[in-house]
Order: C-alpha cells, then sequence, then structure tokens
C-alpha cells in the first residue's frame, strides 16, 4: 500500500532569463516498508527532490508544482504549525555529512532527544533516558556515556549513527536518507547502510534512500528510480534494472561501475557530464550524450513508457529499435 | 576553565579582579574620596606613603577616587555592554532567522538607528536632561550600542542558517524559538562574548569621553573620564593625576578584550 506518492514535483530557481526547474516533473511512490533507491550523478536534482518533500528547499527556490502525499496528506500546501508536526515525527531525515548536520555546540544526546522534546512526545528527562536507548539502538558502543560527547568528538562512523538515531527519534514513518554513506569510509558504509535495512525491518518503515552508488542499491532497495537533469528516466524492481535496463543512461551508468567475476572488460564511463538546468534540451535531456540517440531524440519529448512489468524508462527505443 | 588558564587570561582576570575588589573595599581602607582636608597645603601632592597615587587640585586623595571611579566606570561599561549585547543579540538572532522581509525590515531599522552617531546622541540627551541621573545614562549608552552587536549574530545567524545543521533541525520539527535558541544562540554565544568584551570598553571609554566632556557623570562624584578632565589642567605640574585614571582605563579595557577572547574559547566545545 502507497505511504508516500510523489507526483510531478517541481522545484524552481530564479535564472538569469527565465526560471530554471533542477527537479522537474519528479513522480515516484514508496510502499510501506519498501526501500526505494533514487539514484544519479550530482547535479542531477535528487537531493534537492528530497528537501522538497519537506519543503525545506534553499531559497530563492521553491516548490512550484505537484504534489506530495503522506497517506491522506498533502505535504506541497502545509506550512506552519502542521509543516512542523510532520517533520521528524512522520518524516525522518539523515543527511549526507553527519559532521556538517550535527550542531556542534550541543552533546549528540541532546540532539538526540530535542526531537522528541520538539514534538512533545517526551519531558526533557524521559528523552534524555530514550536519547540513550536510541543510540543503543543504532549501535553506539557505550552510549550512556558518549550521550554526553559532542560531535567533533565521535568517529564520522558513530557520527552518522547518531544522525540515524535523530532521524529515528520520533518514530517516523518515513526516512529519508540523503547519501548516507559518501562521507564515509567503505568499511563503515556496509554498517550504516545494514543499520537502515534493519531498522526498516523492524519498525516497518519506508525508506527514500538517495545515493549515486549503484553498488548501495543492489543489496537494499526493492525498487530503483534512475534520476537524470531534473527528471526520473526509468523506474524498475532493482533486479530487472540490474539485469534488463531499459534507458540508454542506466546501461552507462551500468557499464562504468567494475564487476566483480563478470567477464573483464574495460570500463565505459557516459561521455561528458550533467548539464546545468539552464542548458538542458528541449527534448530528451540526454540525447546529447547519448550513444544510441537518433532523429526522434532531438526533436521529440519522451514520456515515461512501459518498458515492463513496474519497469518504466523515458526513451524512445522502449517503444522498439528505431 | 582551561581557555582562562593562559598568562594572558590570568593577567586579565587578576587586573579587574584588583581593581574590583579595590572598589569594593576603598570605603575601609581608603580615605574619604570627596574630604578636601587641608585645601591649600595638600593641593597636587606628588605621590607618596601617605598618598600612593598623589593627591588632585582639591587635594583629595587620587588613589581613593581612582577606586570609587571605578566603582562607578565599571559597572556603567558592563551593565551597558550587557544592555547593548542583550538587544542587539535579540534583533540580530530575529533577523538573521526571520526570512528575507523581516530581516530587512529589522536591519534596515538598525541602520536608520546607527546613523546617529553614538557621543552626539547621549550628548543630546544630556544637554536636554541635566539632571539624568546614572542609570540613565547607563541606559543610554546601551541603548546607543547595540548595532555593531545585531549586525554580527545576524550575519552569523544567517550563515548558520544556510548550514546543513539547520536544516536538519528544521527537517526535525524544531520550530522558530528552538531554532533561535538551542541552534542559533548556541553557536553565536562565543561572537557574542567578544562583542560584549568590546563593548565594555567601548562605553567605558565612551563614558570617560564624555564626563571628560562635562556630559558623563557629574562633578563631584568620581569618575575616570571625569578625573582625565581635572588632571588635563595640571598635566605638566602633576601628571600622576592624569596619568593614574588614564592607566587604569587602558588596563581595563585591555582585560575586557582579553578576557572576551577567553570566553569565546570556552563557549566553543571544539576548544574547550
Amino acid at each position: 500500500m502507497t505511504l508516500l506518492d510523489v507526483r510531478d514535483l517541481r522545484v524552481a530557481f530564479p535564472g538569469a532569463d527565465a526560471p530554471v526547474h533542477p527537479v522537474d516533473g519528479i513522480s515516484f511512490h514508496i510502499d510501506r516498508g519498501e526501500t526505494l533507491a533514487l539514484v544519479g550523478e550530482s547535479g542531477c536534482g535528487k537531493s534537492l527532490t528530497a528537501l522538497a518533500l519537506l519543503q525545506l528547499v534553499p531559497r530563492p527556490g521553491r516548490v512550484t508544482g505537484g504534489s506530495v502525499r503522506l497517506g491522506d496528506l498533502e505535504l506541497t500546501t502545509l506550512h506552519g504549525e502542521a509543516l512542523r508536526a510532520v517533520r521528524g515525527r512522520r518524516i525522518g531525515m539523515v543527511f549526507q555529512d553527519p559532521l556538517t548536520s550535527l550542531n556542534p555546540v550541543l552533546t549528540v544526546g541532546d540532539q538526540v532527544a530535542e526531537g522528541l522534546v520538539a514534538h512533545g512526545m517526551a519531558t526533557k528527562s524521559e528523552a534524555a533516558r530514550r536519547a540513550v536507548e536510541l543510540l543503543k539502538e543504532v549501535g553506539v558502543a557505550d552510549a550512556g556515556s558518549r550521550a554526553g560527547a559532542y560531535p567533533h568528538q565521535m568517529s564520522g562512523g558513530m557520527r552518522q549513527r547518531v544522525g540515524i538515531a535523530i532521524a529515528l527519534a520520533a518514530e517516523p514513518e518515513v526516512l529519508i536518507a540523503d547519501e548516507p554513506t559518501t562521507a564515509l569510509d567503505v568499511t563503515v558504509q556496509a554498517q550504516i547502510l545494514e543499520l537502515i535495512d534493519r531498522l526498516r525491518q523492524e519498525r516497518g518503515m519506508a525508506v527514500l534512500l538517495i545515493t549515486h552508488d549503484l553498488g548501495v542499491v543492489a543489496g537494499r532497495a526493492d525498487r530503483v528510480a534512475v534520476m537524470y537533469a531534473g527528471q526520473v528516466v526509468e523506474e524498475a524492481r532493482t533486479a530487472d534494472l540490474f539485469t534488463a535496463p531499459a534507458h540508454p543512461y542506466t546501461r552507462g551508468l551500468l557499464a562504468s561501475v567494475p564487476r566483480i567475476g563478470g567477464a573483464l572488460r574495460r570500463l565505459s564511463p557516459i561521455p561528458g557530464t550533467v548539464p546545468s538546468p539552464a542548458e538542458w534540451p528541449s527534448a530528451c535531456r540526454f540525447e546529447p550524450r547519448c550513444g544510441d540517440r537518433f532523429a526522434r531524440c532531438a526533436t521529440e519529448r519522451p514520456t515515461l513508457l512501459g518498458a515492463g512489468a513496474d519497469h518504466h524508462a523515458r526513451c524512445w527505443l522502449v517503444e522498439g529499435p528505431r | 576553565m582551561k581557555s582562562f588558564a593562559t598568562p594572558g587570561a590570568r593577567l586579565a582576570l587578576a587586573t579587574l579582579v584588583g581593581l574590583a575588589l579595590l572598589a569594593l573595599l576603598a570605603p575601609w581602607l581608603l580615605p574619604d574620596p570627596y574630604a578636601t582636608p587641608d585645601p591649600i597645603g595638600a593641593r597636587l601632592l606628588a605621590p607618596s606613603f601617605a598618598h600612593p597615587l598623589g593627591t588632585d587640585a582639591l587635594s583629595r586623595d587620587l588613589l581613593a577616587r581612582l577606586a570609587r571611579g571605578g566603582a562607578i566606570s565599571l559597572p556603567v561599561g558592563l551593565t551597558a555592554a550587557l544592555i547593548a549585547s542583550m538587544v542587539g543579540g535579540v534583533v540580530g538572532l530575529t533577523a538573521g532567522s526571520a526570512g528575507a522581509t523581516g530581516d530587512l525590515l529589522l536591519m534596515r531599522g538598525t541602520d536608520i538607528f546607527a546613523t546617529v552617531p553614538r557621543a552626539f546622541a547621549v550628548l543630546f540627551v544630556a544637554a536636554a536632561w541635566p539632571e539624568m541621573p546614572l542609570w540613565a545614562f547607563t541606559l543610554l549608552l546601551g541603548l546607543t550600542g547595540w548595532y555593531a552587536v545585531a549586525r554580527i549574530v545576524r550575519a552569523e545567524s544567517l550563515r548558520l542558517m544556510a548550514t546543513d545543521a539547520l536544516t536538519a533541525a528544521r527537517a526535525l520539527g524544531a520550530g522558530r524559538a528552538r531554532i533561535i535558541f538551542r541552534h542559533l544562540l548556541p553557536n553565536v554565544a562565543g561572537q557574542l562574548a567578544v562583542a560584549t568584551a568590546l563593548g565594555v570598553g567601548e562605553a567605558m571609554l565612551l563614558e570617560a569621553g564624555l564626563s571628560f566632556l562635562g556630559a558623563g557623570v557629574r562633578p563631584p562624584i568620581p569618575s575616570w573620564g571625569g578625573m582625565i578632565h581635572a588632571g588635563k589642567d595640571v598635566l605638566l605640574t602633576a601628571p600622576w593625576a592624569t596619568l593614574a585614571p588614564g592607566l587604569a582605563l587602558t588596563a581595563v579595557v585591555l582585560a575586557t578584550n582579553r578576557l572576551g577572547d577567553a570566553l569565546r574559547d570556552a563557549f566553543d566545545p571544539r576548544t574547550r
């Protein structure tokens, strides 16, 4: 059953001539207890999408269209207290860099307790006790005394565990994890991902896992949405995406990642970089970098086309070879 | 407190504590600062055992007057700086977290206040209100000294509001008051401490300057500025009458600045 349903979400920033839309009509949905991975290169708009869900888009940007439904609640029109009651309480968020996303002058115990107090779920002393339990739950050793530590006194992995404890404190139904392992050592990455997965199972949360790393996706996500230039270009169950990618961009991403045990081959990076939002082509946005492009790609904008069961791709090739 | 353990901070603390003790204990240890025992024979005596800092033109003991002056000047400067920091802190935090329109209104309002020179504002009120009591003078110093504090705090708040930590705070459902008091205030506390310490020195210098001009603390109440004012007439024959309050003022301003740095370090857990 769908818990979070995002439709045609658009975020606009003022541009030199006209407003630009770094998030331009994103749609996806997540079911209760499910993990959806949102994958894409830097600058494709995936973090901005996450911030837009909670109306946290930095000024002067703003959400200009679409809908975000959490159960029966429309989030894009909320403001003030009603919006605050959703943030942290119904949707929790884990940030990319736990060093910059934690308050340097508050102890980690205080910061974990804060969500509980902010939502009136506990008194200060109850919240402090609960914070220690939460730190224990996310695997902070010696949680009782570590609760009194400041962020700079902890390692990166421990800090991110604290970040997760903060996001989980008020028992949200949805957890947004924005590149939760990017700032961490490889050895710690797997632990953090396992932790998020375990908590998802225990609590039945829906998880939106934002990443640029397909390796992160493979083991954890039920479904994957691939983003390119502010749009979802392919959406599929994880296994289908890896075995039968339908969009040339997805194929390119997969070809640029080394595989252990696969046939020995040259890694083939995708040529070029993601253009900035003001320079996006008007038809297919991937067309200039695409190895499979043909005449129609430069003139007609593709929509998300059915490429199989629960499988869509924004590419004319889905309709058949040119 | 590690940040107060450096030699400079200790010296600064010792200076202020010493002067405060001198001011507090003066009634029991020193002669009456108002007494003029021998208006003719004891005028402008050089420092001696009986008068460690000498006497002034009215034969009053300068050390006693310096101590009593400190008992006036120090609290005036401290109170004025605290008032300035409180008003400036509230305005700055509010503006920095208010969003574009609120920020614009508050800071342009601050600019308007700041166009009136501080000394001019105090002189103007002093001229219109000759009997201005000390508390009103102190309040006036405070209420004309918050613009710089507001600008510093507002700029730092704006910077903080754009950080991941504040986005994270909002993402977990922190409301406006929580943002200001739990996330902005502790992070600007160091800067606020430095601004307050600088403000103490500034207010004391302004008090001295205004008293020197005759618009601050009124004679016969001793104040350091007033003592410098009185000493300038006999600068060549009795330099001690000017030097003593001048050096005391310099020492206090230097000490408060140094203590401000120590306070800033004490507020930051990363340097604690």
